[in-house]
Parts: C-alpha cells; sequence; structure tokens
C-alpha cells in the first residue's frame, strides 16, 4: 500500500489502494489536509483532484462512525458553481461508500431544485456531506431550523474555484463562508482549481483574512500540463482576400471533415448564436448525430446531451462556455474551437477536455474566422507553449453582494455595525472595504436615503439601522432574501424574429432605443428593425451593410490585456522583418513553426501584415503599429471624422480608454461621440476636425484623472442602463420574486432609464455607486487603462498620426465595419433639442423639393 | 418657461394656461407611484414629488392662475392608504389653497374620491367652462370647442446625425370635426410615454386618438432642462420620412 495511504482509516486506505497509486495531486495533498491545513490544489481537469479532497474527509467520517461517534448534523460542505454537477459528485461519492459497504455516513444535495419534501427530510436526518451551490449555501444560512445543522462544520470544499473567484457569485461566497464561520466557528478549506494564475492570490480568496491578516494556506501546484497538440487551422488559401461568406463555407466544410475523422467531437463557439449557427450549418451538411448546448437550453434537453455524450452516443456536440467545466463528459477524442477563445487560460481549459485520461494527450484546433482572429490565435498558442497564463482579477467591493449578505446577517441577529464590519472584512474581496462605504449600503437597506424624513422609511426598510446596530424589519424580509439571492443578472431577453425564423435575441434595453427602420447587428448580420409585440421583435435583412444603431448590448468575451501586448510585439516583429526586407519565405516558415499553424494560416498572417505595411507606406507614415507605436488613423465621411485607434490592449482596457477620450471630446466639440470598440483598438466618430485639436483633447487625459473623467463618461453611455438594472437587482431595490408576482412585471412598468435619471442626483447612494465600480473595474479595466497612459507619459510609448484619407487601413477594417457600440451623449439638452430640431426642419424642406 | 400656443393659450412646464378663464391645466402626475412600484417589489426612493412640486411652484408664479383643471391620473394606484402615503397628495392640495380646483377621474384615481371631498372637491369624469371641454381621454368623448385631455402621455423619438435615440416629452395641438383637441404631457417623471411618431395608430393609448389618428396634430417638444420648441406635424416626424431624406 502506498505509504500516502496510512494517514487513512484501513477500511479508506485499502479501498483506495485498489485503484493502484494515487495521482499527484492526491499524493501531495493528503499528508496538509490531514493536519488540519487549508489547502488549494491547482490540477488541470481529470487529476483526480475532487477524490484527492474527499478522501480524508471520508476517512475521519468512517473513524467517527466506527468510534459512534458520528452525529447528525453537517461536518462537511461542498460548494460547486455547477448545479449540473452536484449529482454527479453524489455519485461519485455513494460509490466508493457503498463499495467500502459503508452505509452510516450520509450524502445530500441541496439546490435550487431540491424538493420540498426531500429538505424537511435532510432536516430531521441532516446529510453528514453537504453538497450545494453558492447561492443555496447563502439561503441554508439564513434558514431559521436547517442553519443548525451547520454549526460545527469542519470542512468546506470550493471546486471550479478558478471559475469563481472572478465573478460576483465568488464575491458571493467568500462572504458566505465568513458567516459560516460566525455560525459554525473557523474550519478547514479545501479549494479545487484548474490551471490559474496568479495562484497565490487564488488562495488568499480562498481562506480569507483572520484579525487583519491573510489565513494560511498550503498551495499545491501539479503544474505538469496534460500533454496538448494544439493547431491553428486557416479554412481558406488566403483569409485576406477571400470573401466572407466563402470562408464561413469552407469553415464548416473543414469543420465537418474533422468531426468525421474522429470519434467524438466537442466544438466551441464562444456565442450561443455561434453554437446554433454551427448546428444549424452542419445540419444542412449532414452532419448526423450532432446536438447543441448551451445555457439557454432547457436543463432537460442539456441533461439529454449530456447523457448521450457520456454514453458516446453522439458524433459531436457544439456548445458556447457551458461545456467547459467539469462535468463528466465521457470520451472526446478532438476538441475545435470556432474562433479565438481570447484567453490562454480558456483554450487550454477547453483543449483539455479532449483525452478522457490524465496520459491522453488533448488534441485541439482553432478555426480562425477573419485576420484579426488568426493574428490573435497564432499569438496565443505560441504564448501558450511558452507557458503563459493570463491573470484572474478578483472582483472587490461590490456593494450589491453585501447588501444581500447583510439582509441575509440582519435576519440571523441583531448585529453591532463593527462585528459585522469586521466580519465582511475576513473576506478576501472586501479587505479595503471603507467603512463609509458599509455604512451608506446599511442605510439604503435601512430606507434612509428615502430622504423626506424617518417615518416614511418604514415602507420599504429591509433592515433596520439605528446608527450602532441593525436588524431585520418586516415580516417579508426572510421571504425576500431567500427568493432573491443570487448574482447572475436575470436577462431581460427579447426573441428576434425574421422571416418567421427566431434568429437571436437583443436586450430589452436594447429594444427601448429601436426605432422602425434602424440597423442593428445581430449575430454577425445587419438586420432592420420593423417592430415589437411583447417580447418579441421582428427584423428583415438590411439593404445596407452598414448598421445604424450603436451595438451596445453585445459583450463579446474580451481579450486579456497581458496577450494584447505580445500581440503588439508580434507586430513589432513582423514589420521589422518586413521592413528590413527579410526573406517572406522564412518569415512564414518561422511563423508556421511558432505558431504551429498550417502553411495556408502563416502565408494569411503574412500578407496581411505586408498590406498593412504598404498601406501605411503609400500615406508616408514610417511608423507602424506596435505595443511601442500607438497609431491614430484619420477616416474623414462626409461630415463625420473616424478616429482609429490602433491600441493593442484588449477590449477591457479599450473599453475604458475609448469612453474617457469620448467624454473629453464631447465636452471639447459639444457633439454625440460615437465609440466603437474591439481588442485591438477602438474607434471614435467626431465632427471633422484637425490633428492641434485632436493633440489638445488627447493631452487632457492622464493616469491620475483617468477615473474621474470616466466615471462622469460612464454617467453618459448608452451602456449604464443595462448594468443599472443588474446591481440593482442584485442589490434587492428590483426584486425579481416578490409576493408571488411574476419576474417581469416592473419591466413593463418602468424603464431603467427613467428611475437611473432618478436616482442620479442622490450622493453616494450605493446601486449608483456599485454600478459605477462593476462597469470601471470588472466590465472595463480601468488599472491598465492607468498603466497605459503612464507608458504614454513615460515615454515608453507614443501617438503616431497617421494623414487624413477617405478608406480605413487593412487592420482598421474590422472596426470600421463593426458599428458602434457605445455613445457619449451630449449633456446639454437645450443644445440637443435645437439641434434636432434644426435638423428635422432640414430634412422636411429636402422632402419638400424632391417631392 | 412659457410659449404661446394658440390665442389665449400659453404652454408652460409640462402645462397648459388658459387665460381667459385663468386656468392652468395638468395632467398625469400619478403621485405615489413610488408606493405602487414597492408593492410589485421595485424599492426606489421617493423622487418623484420633490421634481412635481417643482414644477408646480414654477406654474404658479409663471402664471398665479385662479383655478387648476388636473386632467386624470392625479395619483397612482396602491392600496395601502397610510397617512405617510397620502402626504404628498394633502401637500398638493395645500399648495393650491386659495384657488379652485377641479379633479378630472383618470383611470388610476382609486381611492381619491374621499379625500378630495375632505377638500370640497368633486372627482368628474368631465367639466366644460365655456368652449373649453376637459376629461380624461381613456374612454371615448363627445369632443366640444376646444378640448384638452391627457392619458396618452405624448412623447416623440429623433434619432441625431451621430445615431442616437433621443426622446423627449410633448403637447399635441391638432383640430379634428371642427374641434380643437389639446393631449398635455404628463408631469410624472418617472412617466416615460407612447412614441407618437413610432407608434402606429393601434398602439396609441387612448381610443378618441386611436379613432382619430394623431398624424396631422402638431408637436410641441416640452422639457425642463431644454424649454419648449415647435416641431411640425407628427406625419412629418415619421421616422421613414426622416431617414429616407438623408439617403
Amino acid at each position: 500500500m502506498d505509504e500516502a495511504l496510512e494517514i487513512l482509516h484501513p477500511k479508506v486506505g485499502s479501498w483506495f489502494s485498489k485503484f493502484g497509486e494515487l495521482s499527484p495531486p492526491q499524493a501531495l495533498s493528503l499528508a496538509p489536509i490531514s493536519k488540519g491545513e487549508n489547502v488549494l490544489i491547482s490540477s488541470p481537469t481529470g487529476s483526480g483532484k475532487t477524490l484527492a479532497a474527499f478522501i480524508y474527509v471520508i476517512s475521519e467520517l468512517v473513524r467517527l462512525a466506527e468510534n459512534n461517534s458520528l452525529e447528525d448534523r453537517v461536518y462537511c460542505v461542498y460548494v460547486s458553481p455547477l448545479r449540473a454537477l452536484n449529482n454527479d459528485i453524489r455519485r461519485n461519492l455513494l460509490r466508493p461508500l457503498k463499495e467500502m459497504n459503508e452505509d452510516r455516513i450520509r450524502v445530500g444535495v441541496r439546490t435550487g431544485d431540491t424538493p420540498q419534501s426531500e429538505r424537511q427530510r435532510m432536516l430531521r436526518k441532516p446529510p453528514h456531506i453537504l453538497i450545494t451551490t453558492p447561492e443555496s449555501l447563502g439561503i441554508m444560512l439564513s434558514a431559521p431550523k436547517f442553519r443548525e445543522k451547520l454549526r460545527g462544520v469542519k470542512w468546506v470544499i470550493v471546486d471550479e474555484i478558478h471559475e469563481l473567484c472572478s465573478s460576483k457569485r465568488g464575491v458571493h461566497l467568500s462572504l458566505s463562508l465568513e458567516r459560516l464561520v460566525d455560525l459554525s466557528g473557523e474550519f478547514q478549506r479545501i479549494g479545487l482549481s484548474a490551471t490559474i494564475h496568479p495562484i497565490e492570490e487564488v488562495a488568499q480568496f480562498l481562506v480569507g483574512l483572520s484579525n487583519g491578516k491573510p489565513r494560511d494556506c498550503t498551495v499545491i501546484k501539479v503544474d505538469y500540463l496534460k500533454k496538448t497538440d494544439i493547431k491553428l487551422i486557416c479554412p481558406v488559401e488566403d483569409l485576406i482576400n477571400t470573401p466572407s461568406d466563402l470562408v464561413s463555407r469552407r469553415m464548416y466544410e473543414t469543420l465537418k471533415g474533422l468531426i468525421e475523422e474522429h470519434r467524438t467531437t466537442l466544438v466551441f463557439t464562444n456565442t450561443r448564436s455561434g453554437t446554433e449557427r454551427v448546428v444549424f450549418h452542419l445540419g444542412k451538411e449532414k452532419v448526423e448525430d450532432l446536438a447543441a448546448h448551451h445555457s439557454s437550453l432547457s436543463r432537460e434537453t442539456r441533461l439529454e446531451v449530456e447523457e448521450k455524450l457520456k454514453n458516446g452516443e453522439l458524433k459531436a456536440v457544439v456548445c458556447s462556455t457551458s461545456l467547459e467545466l467539469g462535468i463528466d463528459i465521457g470520451y472526446v477524442d478532438l476538441v475545435v474551437q470556432v474562433g479565438s477563445p481570447k484567453s490562454i487560460s480558456r483554450c487550454l481549459q477547453r483543449t483539455g477536455r479532449a483525452g478522457h485520461r490524465l496520459k491522453d494527450i488533448s488534441k485541439g484546433r482553432i478555426i480562425a474566422l477573419d485576420r484579426d482572429d488568426i493574428v490573435e490565435i497564432a499569438v496565443m498558442i505560441e504564448k501558450a507553449y511558452d507557458g503563459m497564463l493570463d491573470r484572474v482579477q478578483i472582483p472587490r467591493n461590490c456593494l450589491d453582494v453585501l447588501a444581500q449578505h447583510l439582509v441575509g446577517m440582519a435576519i440571523d441577529r441583531v448585529w453591532s455595525i463593527e462585528e459585522a464590519y469586521s466580519l465582511v472584512k475576513r473576506a478576501y474581496p472586501y479587505k479595503d472595504l471603507e467603512k463609509e462605504k458599509f455604512v451608506s449600503v446599511l442605510k439604503y437597506l435601512s430606507g434612509e436615503y428615502d430622504g423626506v424624513d424617518l417615518e416614511s422609511n418604514r415602507v420599504y426598510g429591509k433592515i433596520w439601522f439605528n446608527g450602532r446596530e441593525f436588524g431585520r424589519r418586516g415580516k417579508y424580509t426572510r421571504v425576500i432574501y431567500s427568493t432573491n439571492i443570487g448574482t447572475i443578472p436575470d436577462e431581460a431577453e427579447v426573441k428576434v424574429y425574421c422571416e418567421g425564423r427566431k434568429i437571436g435575441y437583443i436586450e430589452e434595453e436594447f429594444l427601448e432605443r429601436l426605432m422602425p427602420g434602424d440597423r442593428f447587428v445581430l449575430g454577425g448580420r445587419v438586420y432592420e428593425f420593423r417592430r415589437a409585440k411583447g417580447s418579441k421583435a421582428y427584423v428583415k435583412k438590411a439593404y445596407s451593410e452598414r448598421p445604424t444603431v450603436p451595438s451596445w448590448f453585445s459583450e463579446m468575451l474580451p481579450l486579456s490585456y497581458d496577450l494584447s501586448l505580445e500581440i503588439g510585439k508580434f507586430r513589432e516583429r513582423m514589420f521589422q522583418a518586413i521592413n528590413s526586407r527579410e526573406d517572406p519565405s522564412k518569415v512564414i516558415e518561422e511563423i508556421k513553426e511558432k505558431c504551429r499553424t498550417n502553411l495556408n494560416s502563416a502565408k494569411s498572417i503574412y500578407n496581411y501584415f505586408l498590406e498593412e505595411y504598404l498601406f501605411l507606406n503609400s500615406l508616408g507614415v514610417r511608423d507602424w503599429p506596435s505595443h511601442k507605436k500607438l497609431l491614430i488613423e484619420r477616416v474623414r465621411e462626409g461630415r463625420k471624422l473616424h478616429l482609429i485607434f490602433h491600441a493593442l490592449f484588449g477590449r477591457r482596457v479599450n473599453d475604458a480608454l475609448s469612453r474617457a477620450l469620448a467624454y473629453l471630446f464631447n465636452r471639447n466639440l459639444g457633439r454625440t461621440v460615437l465609440i466603437t470598440v474591439n481588442d485591438n483598438g477602438f474607434m471614435l466618430t467626431v465632427p471633422r476636425i484637425g490633428e492641434e485639436k485632436i493633440k489638445e483633447i488627447l493631452s487632457n487625459l492622464n493616469s491620475r484623472n483617468i477615473r474621474e473623467v470616466l466615471r462622469k463618461a460612464i454617467l453618459n453611455t448608452e451602456m449604464i442602463k443595462r448594468r443599472f438594472r443588474h446591481c440593482a437587482t442584485r442589490s434587492l431595490m428590483i426584486l425579481r420574486n416578490y409576493r408571488g408576482r411574476e419576474k417581469s412585471v416592473y419591466r413593463q412598468q418602468l424603464s431603467a432609464e427613467s428611475l437611473l435619471k432618478a436616482l442620479k442626483d442622490t450622493k453616494g447612494f450605493p446601486v449608483i455607486e456599485e454600478t459605477i465600480r462593476e462597469i470601471m473595474e470588472d466590465l472595463m479595466d480601468v488599472k491598465n487603462a492607468e498603466e497605459v497612459l503612464s507608458k504614454l507619459e513615460r515615454g515608453e510609448m507614443e501617438y503616431v498620426f497617421s494623414p487624413e484619407f477617405e478608406i480605413p487601413s487593412p487592420f482598421a477594417h474590422n472596426l470600421y465595419l463593426a458599428g458602434a457600440s457605445d455613445a457619449i451623449l451630449m449633456e446639454d439638452k437645450r443644445k440637443v433639442l435645437e439641434d434636432l430640431h434644426q435638423m428635422v426642419l432640414e430634412r422636411i424642406s429636402i422632402v419638400e423639393k424632391t417631392s | 418657461m412659457s410659449r404661446k400656443l394658440a390665442r389665449g393659450m400659453e404652454i408652460g412646464l409640462y402645462s397648459l394656461f388658459i387665460e381667459e378663464i385663468g386656468a392652468l391645466v395638468v395632467s398625469d402626475l400619478h403621485l405615489g407611484y413610488e408606493i405602487y412600484l414597492g408593492e410589485i417589489g421595485v424599492h426606489v426612493p421617493l423622487t418623484q414629488y420633490k421634481k412635481i412640486r417643482e414644477y408646480l411652484e414654477e406654474n404658479i408664479e409663471e402664471f398665479d392662475p385662479q383655478m387648476l383643471i388636473v386632467l386624470g391620473d392625479l395619483k397612482h394606484d396602491f392600496s395601502k392608504a397610510s397617512w405617510q402615503e397620502w402626504r404628498e397628495i394633502k401637500d398638493f392640495f395645500d399648495l393650491f389653497s386659495g384657488r379652485e380646483v377641479h379633479l378630472i377621474r383618470g383611470n388610476h384615481d382609486n381611492y381619491l374620491k374621499p379625500i378630495a371631498r375632505k377638500r370640497g372637491i368633486e372627482l368628474k369624469d368631465q367639466i366644460t367652462i365655456g368652449k373649453y371641454k376637459f376629461f380624461h381621454g381613456h374612454k371615448p368623448v363627445e369632443l366640444g370647442k376646444v378640448n384638452l385631455m391627457g392619458h396618452e402621455h405624448p412623447a416623440i423619438s429623433i434619432r441625431d446625425e451621430m445615431g442616437v435615440k433621443w426622446k423627449f416629452k410633448c403637447l399635441l395641438y391638432g383640430e379634428f370635426e371642427k374641434s380643437d383637441l389639446i393631449v398635455l404631457p404628463s408631469m410624472s417623471p418617472l412617466m416615460g410615454g407612447t412614441e407618437v411618431n413610432v407608434s402606429g395608430r393601434e398602439d396609441l393609448l387612448s381610443p378618441i386618438l386611436r379613432e382619430r389618428g394623431v398624424d396631422h396634430m402638431r408637436v410641441y417638444v416640452v422639457d425642463e432642462e431644454a424649454g419648449i420648441y415647435e416641431f411640425p406635424r407628427i406625419r412629418e416626424l415619421k421616422t421613414e420620412l426622416l431617414d429616407d431624406a438623408i439617403h
């Protein structure tokens, strides 16, 4: 028997030794776990880390059972973000217990789907190991009877922590864990993660702080990569000059070929509409045993697909992101990604789904769809094999999540501010929370912002708060809490129909802005809006390629800042090679080798750079866009000027820079400024102005004032409305479920816009503050935007201007054709109305003249 | 803020003043809307009345009216009738104490009757003073010579040259069957309104407007920040027409 197994109860140890040797994460974690240390295990999917976490727990429970001291309470809480995973985990635990002949240890699942009868049974006979989700744990902590069963929890296992820690769900969980400490006393924490960076910070997120210092945590990093074979495929010989419909036809043929050559193929697209499109076309290509899997399919459909996949009954499954995480999917021998996965971690995580066992080679193919895509994927693959990882970002000081927990805490008992504040600060995402912010949330929840006077608060306050202590108010608070908790926004979706066929969804806030005749982009195509009825919108195919309305609803996966900088360096290398007249065939060979591409791809990449180089040269520009030069292209169109910034910083940084600059242009010129953003740059559309004016406005933004400017900018964007609705719902200001009313009732009554307008002036109102914070820090990346600006200030990077011209350069085509994604609106309504009035009168005179 | 509409009539801030009878006409205030929202699970601070009171004060100062006529929906539906919730309505009456007040019944004015009666005000479906006829507009009515109604919450939407859609509340003025019809905007800052230049005829709320159509009515945008602007008739503000002009 493996020496490490001697730590375990013999019954468990001998069961385990039947499987031969322990996997590396199991062997390395057993000792620290048995010593009671907090442990974070980071290793690839399929390396047996779930069992690594449970094995000692089971052993201890067996020991207690043998001593007849196993009590009727919860000893171990297992939390996973995937509800779908929970039943798998339960099965995987019941099997060894059964094989050990151990029927005294109970394993139970408690989630939103658990029926009332089952919950009652759990109350009488609580499971020793409780499997749950972050949301259900939050609810249990305030459930009057069941919470008693959580006193004395010894272990908490957090699975898929790499997925949780970068979202508000994870932030929510971090507070639940501290509330559990309050209820149950300190417990041992075991975190399970796929490869993630920086691991030390994720460890701190897992364990939190005690007395202002991080709790100890042992990090076990099984750092060998599952062997991977990732290659870039270009579906056509020349991606640059092939029309896009031919590219997509070839793409489906390539995909079909790959599927036929393999037993089971998993195809990832980045969006749900992408999934639907791929399934539709593969179906037309007569690919059989094919299924789609994404989050808006019904639960039954998804389970059925998962089951069939596990049983090897499917040839291919196409999914968006839903099968990235740990659901057991059985034997898959190829993973294909359509388009760039946008981050190295995601690329590896997805590819790791191929090859069932640890020793198998994971085979992954990435198909490039356009010219920016191909460069991005090439650099990504090169860097992945260099061992680079994207940094994860943990959201901080989220006031909406805090509001939910403060209501939950108030339900449990009366708290003094100090006591509650120090509990909250034990959670890693809140370790630096300012007291003033904390108190503002209490004030908001108690209804103090309702103004007028204290008496008017009585109606809506969910808690009472006297400046020193707070507690529950009203009989509905408990129901409100347990039916409205959660952080995943409830999307107000409107189905879009074209010629009788459903083609996708748009957000309700977006529909609010649409007028008949407007053209907008949906799933990569331009449609013209006709009319809306209820939650359905009717469109027709647009006659023109150019959209007329900013499509600010589409939030695509962003490319990480770190990887974008690498693309900047790659650009520099390529342009240098071209500029110094290196032998093209050598350069192409180098790309092919380093970026693991086929010949088509390498050629396409080379030609793309060559075209850009020649274009700039013809304009007399002797520089090229790279990580050192921020090229600003100026393209004129009628009375408008498009300023195209070749900013290689990824969408999140570009989102921040573009909004801040647009605001300054708007203030200076007194005009609405349109913004188009992608991972490789951004475009501002402004009235025609000269280079000096542009330079003057650019110089007004710096690393010290960007936060302040951005804050003002965000308040004048289209995008804030949707985010505001999410934050208002999370903060329990808008209740999804209330006194049995339908979820969507309020939407028919009130637009986010008028609500926002009414609340904008309430100083320090936490729901607005959180909306702005979320946009600046989570959606955008203001921190790295500051970094970019300081590079410009230090001279490590500089602006380069191209002369005004009618045509955008090849590198700018994607941005130029994308259609604006947001607008900074004019603040001076008097001027807006004056301009509109003028415009209407002009147009009417044109109509009259022509008729 | 005011602007002449027709002889003897001036548009004020979300209001209309009729000189001849010294009447300030307002509509669709929806007081207590936040309380109604609270009842359906949207818990927002009380912000609306503060604004409405400002509008009313500005109107009183501007016109010093002898009488006030509310074209219905003074309050929104809410069922709880505690002192606190009626406070805004009481304050509203206090603001006009010493002046004649006429209340038209709207489709949201439940529970209003008793409190109005305490102030000696009757709730009526319609009233006629001289050539002017006042009603809410949610039910068909035989038109008088000059008719004033609310209910529709009219607004127009126009896209600027950058493609951004702007929405403004407006007052509508038109002639039907030899009678004039004026539709007042809602005074509530929380109410959006029907986009009359975008909606089809069947989407209009008022049966009176639905029956007759609004295309030839004139549009007067009223906005607390932007002021009052006369725009052309609705049919000239139809988006397709405007778009065709650019293409």
